[in-house]
């Protein structure tokens, strides 16, 4: 037998050069995430009030029991998971320093990197690794705020008015970090058509500028005035009429986006044939649209009610008295509960 | 850093199995609130499938 030595040089694995692919688990094309697998408070000054704006344009949030939000500490925060734009409504619930956990598959592209500024990071649901893991403990214990789905994905139960079933990770981790609480936030949505305060008037007044800018171009203006004036008034009007119709012509609108809107029940997974971004955009050209239908802005409302149950006491100190979150409680808790079956 | 309290697996295991089924009792009994559907407490196939997996594998 003859034995012969290989040219390359040993190389003891922990010395392996770092690569995304090691650190989130799975190769995931167009990776954009954090190259370590490890969450950033990178430029949260920057994507939280972006976050704010976003969801102040697309939905009416109202927050029920904000008090049982704890502004400071190491809590796992757990929302329920109806659609996809829950990870951005619990980030706006609060100012505070909060990682989140993310699916790795939805870090690619700009998605990868906003979410990576707003202080998510990656874990493979199929095959952790060991990293991310730890990870969520490390975060725990440096005091910071820890915002876990439990149910692990967008789940169907939502459709028929329920939850879906809850992962054991949230409890690990705030076990394993002695965390100080888990917050369970229920996230739910309700097409809503009311007009807010100042949408109806803001809607009036500009609609009523452009009538009147339009009908003083038309009576002074010169020719070149006239027919940009009738270029805008007829493209207000084009837009308006077409967006209405997109409108109209979608069932729910919000089943378009990425099909799984709670909004709607009976075709919760169809696809719809309206895409969501055009019938979204006209909500903004309905207020400038003279029309005599006069537009009232569409937004759905989104509840988020936090630690809300027919139990939850009113101050977060009693809310906190109600988790097992100290060992001897957590001891005499099992102690006192019935053996499994 | 209190000290780990835990003096083996299926007692972490009967914890952490204890605060998620209180977790999914306050979120699904508010969701009960929220939409009108009666809550259904999944407590005892979650125990059960827990105590499933921590089983001892057999010995043929």
């Amino acid at each position: 037998m003859k034995i012969t030595s290989s040219s390359q040089p040993y190389v003891r694995p922990g010395s392996l050069p770092s690569s995304p692919e090691r650190n989130v688990g799975h190769y995931v094309p167009g990776y954009t995430g954090p190259k370590d697998g490890l969450s950033q408070q990178k430029h949260q000054w920057l994507t939280q009030p972006l976050n704010k704006a976003l969801i102040a344009g697309c939905f009416r949030m109202e927050v029920e029991n904000p008090e049982n939000m704890p502004p400071e500490g190491a809590h796992v925060y757990c929302p329920t998971h109806p659609s996809m734009f829950d990870p951005p409504l619990v980030m706006a619930l609060t100012k505070r320093d909060i990682r989140s956990v993310a699916n790795v598959y939805v870090f690619d592209g700009v998605r990868g990197h906003v979410m990576s500024w707003g202080g998510a990071f990656p874990v493979n649901r199929e095959n952790a690794t060991v990293q991310s893991v730890r990870h969520c403990v490390d975060v725990l214990k440096q005091g910071k705020g820890l915002c876990i789905f439990p149910e692990g994905r967008v789940d169907e139960a939502h459709a028929e008015g329920k939850i879906g079933q809850l992962k054991r990770g949230p409890a690990w981790a705030a076990l394993e970090a002695n965390a100080e609480s888990l917050i369970p936030i229920n996230v739910n949505y309700e097409k809503n058509t009311k007009a807010r305060p100042g949408e109806t008037a803001f809607g009036v007044g500009a609609a009523l500028a452009v009538a009147a800018g339009g009908a003083l171009a038309a009576m002074f203006g010169g020719p070149a005035v006239q027919v940009a004036a009738g270029a805008v008034t007829g493209a207000l009007a084009g837009m308006y009429a077409g967006g209405k119709r997109a409108h109209d012509r979608t069932p729910n609108i919000s089943t378009s986006f990425p099909s799984i809107s709670p909004l709607s029940r009976e075709a919760h997974w169809a696809p719809s044939p309206v895409p969501w971004a055009v019938a979204r955009w006209p909500t903004p050209v309905r207020w400038l649209a003279p029309s005599p239908v006069w537009p009232v802005p569409w937004a759905p409302t989104v509840w988020c009610v936090a630690g809300a149950t027919a139990t939850s006491p009113a101050s977060p100190s009693a809310f906190r008295s109600r988790w097992p979150t100290t060992w001897k409680s957590i001891r005499s808790a099992i102690a006192s509960s019935a053996p499994p079956p | 850093m209190e000290k780990y309290p835990f003096s083996n697996r299926i007692e972490r295991a009967t914890a952490v199995n204890a605060l998620t089924e209180d977790l999914h009792r306050s979120l699904g009994q508010t969701k009960a609130l929220i939409s009108g559907v009666p809550y259904d407490d999944p407590a005892e196939k979650i125990r059960y499938k827990i105590t499933e997996t921590l089983k001892a594998p057999s010995n043929p």
